[in-house]
C-alpha cells in the first residue's frame, strides 16, 4: 500500500510519540484500519472542535492558549484514537476525523463543536456551549451544566437524542418529516415546540410528552433553568 | 379481557394497546410471550445472568412506557428486539464498554489454527459450550456474533445499530469466528 | 489463491457475501486445501450453532419485579391508570404476587431513613399539618436515596483531587454545585409543600442525575 509522503512522515512522528508534550503548536495524524473510527478526547479548559473529513485518517491539531497544559494523542487500537489534556491551561483542540466516527468529548470549560458526523456523539462539558452542526448520526448526547446546546441535524428512525443543560438554552432545529417520541422538560425557562403536528400524552408548563409520526426515534430535551426550543428547519 | 383470554387470543398488537392503557394482565402476557427471547438477548449480550435480569427489567419497564407509540406496523417482535438491542448498547456507553477497540482485549493472531487436517473437527457443537464460549469473547465481538449470528440481524442492520461500517461488521464477525473455533477446540 | 488470502474471506464465504468470482475461485481452492477446508466446516458448523440456541429463562421473580416497578411508576408520574383493574398502593402492596427480593428490602430501610428526614424538614418549614409520609411514592424515595450514594461517592473521589486542580476551575466548580444545590432545595422544598406534585419529583430526579453526571465526567478528566 503507498501513503501519500505527508501522511508516511506523521505516522512516523505518532509512532515515535511517547509521551506528554506541551501544546505550544501540535500536529499529528494516525491512518486507521477503517473509516468506523472512534475518538476520545478529554480536556480541561479550551476548544473542541471536531469536523469530518475524507478517508481513513484522524488529524489532530492543538493550540495552546494560556498557561502550560500537557497533551497527549495516541492511537490505541487500529480504529481508536485518545487524546487528553492536562495540566493549568487553555488548549484549542481541531480534529478532523472520517465522518463516520463515534465521538466521546469531555471537558470541563470548552465550547465544543461538531460537525458533519454521521457516528454516535456524546459531548460534555460544564461551561461553554456545545453545537452539533450537519449531525446525521443515530445516538447524540449532550450535556453541559451552564452552557447552551444547539443541534442541527438529523433524526433518524430508531435514534435517540438526549440534550441536557442545566442552565444552558437547549435548542433544536429538525426537518419537517420529523417521527420522534419528545420528552422535553424545563423547570423555570419554558418549552417552544415549533411549527409540528404534535399528537400529546402529557403537557404541563414544565413537562411535555408527545408524538410526531410513527414516535420511532428518541428525543429527550432537559434544562433545569433554561429553555428548550424546538424549531422546524426551512 | 381476563388474563387467561388475554393469554390464548389477543395479537401482540391487541395486548400492547390494552398494556398501554394500563391493562396489567395485557402486559403480563406480553411478558409471558416475549421475556425468554429478551432476557437470552440480553443474557448473550452481556454475558452476565444478574445484569441480564437488570436489562430484562428495563427493557419491559421502558417498553411499558413506550407501548402507546407502537402502532402495529411493524411485527411487535422486531420492534421489542430492536428496543432491547438499543438498550444494551446504550447500557454498554454508560458502563464505557468500547465494542469497536479489538487489540486490548486480544485480537485475534494473524497465525489462526487452520492446519489441523482435520475438516471433522468441530462435527457438532455442544450448544451449552457455544454459549459459554460466546461469554468469554470481548464485548466488541460479542455483541456482532449475537446480533448477526445468533438473532440474524443482517450486516448492514448490525453497523447501522453499532454506528459502524459494513465492513467493520463483517471483519468483527469473522474475528468472533475464529476466536470461538478457537475456544470450542480448547474444550476437546 | 493462498490461504492468507482466503481465510478473513471464509465467514463472507460461509453468509453467501462474496460476489459469485471470488466464490468460485474459494470453492475451487477448498477443495484442493484440507486445512482450508476444515476451517470453512468448522465456521459453516458454528453459524447453524449459532441459529439453533435454546433460549433461556430468567429467575421466575423477575416479573414480580417487573410489575411492582411499572405500577409504582405508572402512580409516580402519572401513566393512564389500569382500566381494567385500577388499585390503590395499598390493595397492590396486599396483591400476593408483589414480594420484596433483599436488595429491595434493604432499600426500604434506607427509605425509611429518607422519609423520616422529609417528614422533619417539613414540621421545620411550615405550620400547616403535614401529610402522612405515605403520600411520596416508595419509587421517588428509593431513588434519591441512589442517587445520594453515587453522589457522595463522586464528591469523595472529587474532594481528594480538588486541591490540585487551578484555582480558578475549582472556583468555578465550586459555584456550579452550589446553583445546583440551591436548584435542588428549590425542588425539594415544592415536593414537601405538594407530595403529590409529579412534575416537581420528576424535575428533582432529572437535576439529581445530572449533578451526577456532572460529578462522573469532571472525575474522567485528567488535571
Amino acid at each position: 500500500m503507498k501513503l501519500p509522503l505527508r501522511i508516511c512522515i506523521s505516522l512516523i512522528s505518532a509512532a515515535a510519540f511517547s509521551g506528554p508534550v506541551t501544546a505550544q503548536s501540535f500536529n499529528q495524524s494516525f491512518r486507521l484500519a477503517s473509516p468506523a473510527a472512534e475518538l476520545e478526547v478529554n480536556s480541561t479548559r479550551g476548544e473542541i472542535k471536531v469536523i469530518a473529513g475524507e478517508g481513513n485518517v484522524v488529524k489532530v491539531k492543538a493550540k495552546e492558549k494560556d498557561g502550560n497544559p500537557k497533551i497527549k494523542a495516541e492511537q490505541v487500537s487500529p480504529g481508536r484514537v485518545q487524546v487528553e489534556v492536562s495540566g493549568k491551561g487553555k488548549v484549542k483542540l481541531e480534529i478532523i476525523v472520517p465522518p463516520s466516527s463515534s465521538l466521546h468529548l469531555n471537558c470541563y470549560d470548552c465550547n465544543i463543536t461538531v460537525r458533519g458526523i454521521t457516528g454516535a456523539v456524546r459531548a460534555v462539558n460544564a461551561e461553554g456551549e456545545i453545537q452539533l452542526t450537519n449531525v446525521r448520526s443515530p445516538r447524540v448526547e449532550a450535556h453541559s451544566t451552564s452552557g447552551s446546546i444547539a443541534f442541527h441535524g438529523e433524526v433518524l428512525p430508531s435514534g435517540s437524542y438526549t440534550l441536557k443543560s442545566f442552565s444552558g438554552r437547549v435548542s433544536v432545529e429538525l426537518p419537517a418529516n420529523l417521527d420522534c417520541h419528545l420528552s422535553a422538560a424545563s423547570f423555570r425557562g419554558g418549552i417552544g415546540l415549533g411549527d409540528f403536528d404534535w399528537r400529546f400524552k402529557k403537557q404541563t408548563d414544565k413537562l411535555v410528552e408527545a408524538t410526531i409520526g410513527e414516535g420511532r426515534a428518541a428525543l429527550n430535551l432537559w434544562t433545569q433553568e433554561g429553555t428548550i426550543q424546538v424549531m422546524r428547519k426551512q | 379481557m381476563t388474563a387467561n383470554e388475554t393469554k390464548t387470543t389477543a395479537s401482540d398488537y391487541e395486548l400492547a394497546q390494552a398494556a398501554s392503557g394500563g391493562d396489567m394482565d395485557a402486559f403480563e402476557a406480553l411478558y409471558v410471550r416475549h421475556h425468554r427471547r429478551v432476557y437470552s438477548l440480553c443474557l448473550r449480550m452481556v454475558a452476565n445472568v444478574t445484569e441480564a435480569e437488570d436489562l430484562t427489567q428495563e427493557v419491559f419497564v421502558h417498553l411499558f412506557r413506550k407501548l402507546g407509540s407502537f402502532r402495529g406496523e411493524s411485527a411487535f417482535t422486531t420492534w421489542l428486539h430492536r428496543l432491547t438491542v438499543n438498550h444494551v448498547l446504550m447500557h454498554f456507553r454508560k458502563r464505557g464498554v468500547r465494542l469497536e477497540r479489538t487489540t486490548e482485549e486480544g485480537d485475534v493472531p494473524e497465525q489462526v489454527e487452520v492446519g489441523s487436517n482435520r475438516p471433522e473437527s468441530m462435527p457438532v457443537i455442544d450448544r451449552i459450550a457455544l454459549d459459554k464460549a460466546i461469554g468469554q469473547l470481548p464485548p466488541g465481538y460479542r455483541t456482532v456474533f449475537v446480533l448477526h449470528d445468533v438473532e440474524g440481524y443482517e450486516h448492514e442492520e448490525v453497523a447501522n445499530l453499532l454506528g459502524c461500517s459494513v465492513g467493520t461488521s463483517k471483519s468483527q464477525l469473522h474475528k468472533a469466528r475464529m476466536r470461538l473455533r478457537q475456544l470450542l477446540n480448547q474444550r476437546v | 489463491m493462498k490461504c492468507a488470502i482466503i481465510h478473513p474471506k471464509l465467514s463472507d464465504y460461509v453468509d453467501d457475501g462474496l460476489p459469485p468470482g471470488e466464490a468460485v475461485e474459494i470453492m475451487s481452492h477448498l477443495e484442493a486445501c484440507s486445512a482450508c477446508k476444515g476451517l470453512y466446516v468448522d465456521l459453516n458448523s458454528l453459524r447453524q450453532a449459532a441459529r439453533e440456541l435454546p433460549l433461556r429463562s430468567p429467575n421466575s421473580e423477575l416479573w414480580t419485579r417487573i410489575r411492582a416497578e411499572v405500577v409504582s411508576e405508572s402512580e409516580s408520574f402519572g401513566f393512564s391508570p389500569a382500566p381494567a383493574a385500577p388499585k390503590n398502593w395499598l390493595q397492590r402492596l396486599l396483591d400476593k404476587r408483589i414480594t420484596f427480593n433483599l436488595p429491595q428490602l434493604a432499600g426500604a430501610g434506607a427509605l425509611a431513613v429518607a422519609a423520616t428526614f422529609l417528614g422533619i424538614n417539613y414540621i421545620g418549614g411550615s405550620s400547616i399539618a403535614p401529610p402522612p409520609p405515605t403520600a411520596i411514592s416508595a419509587a421517588f424515595q428509593l431513588e434519591e436515596t441512589r442517587l445520594k450514594a453515587r453522589v457522595d461517592e463522586q464528591i469523595g473521589q472529587i474532594n481528594m483531587r480538588k486541591a490540585s486542580w487551578d484555582p480558578e476551575v475549582r472556583e468555578g466548580f465550586e459555584s456550579q454545585i452550589a446553583r445546583i444545590d440551591q436548584s435542588l432545595e428549590a425542588c425539594r422544598r415544592g415536593i414537601i409543600n405538594n407530595p403529590q406534585d409529579h412534575d416537581h419529583q420528576q424535575m428533582y430526579l432529572s437535576l439529581y442525575q445530572e449533578k451526577l453526571r456532572l460529578l462522573e465526567d469532571v472525575n474522567r478528566l485528567k488535571w
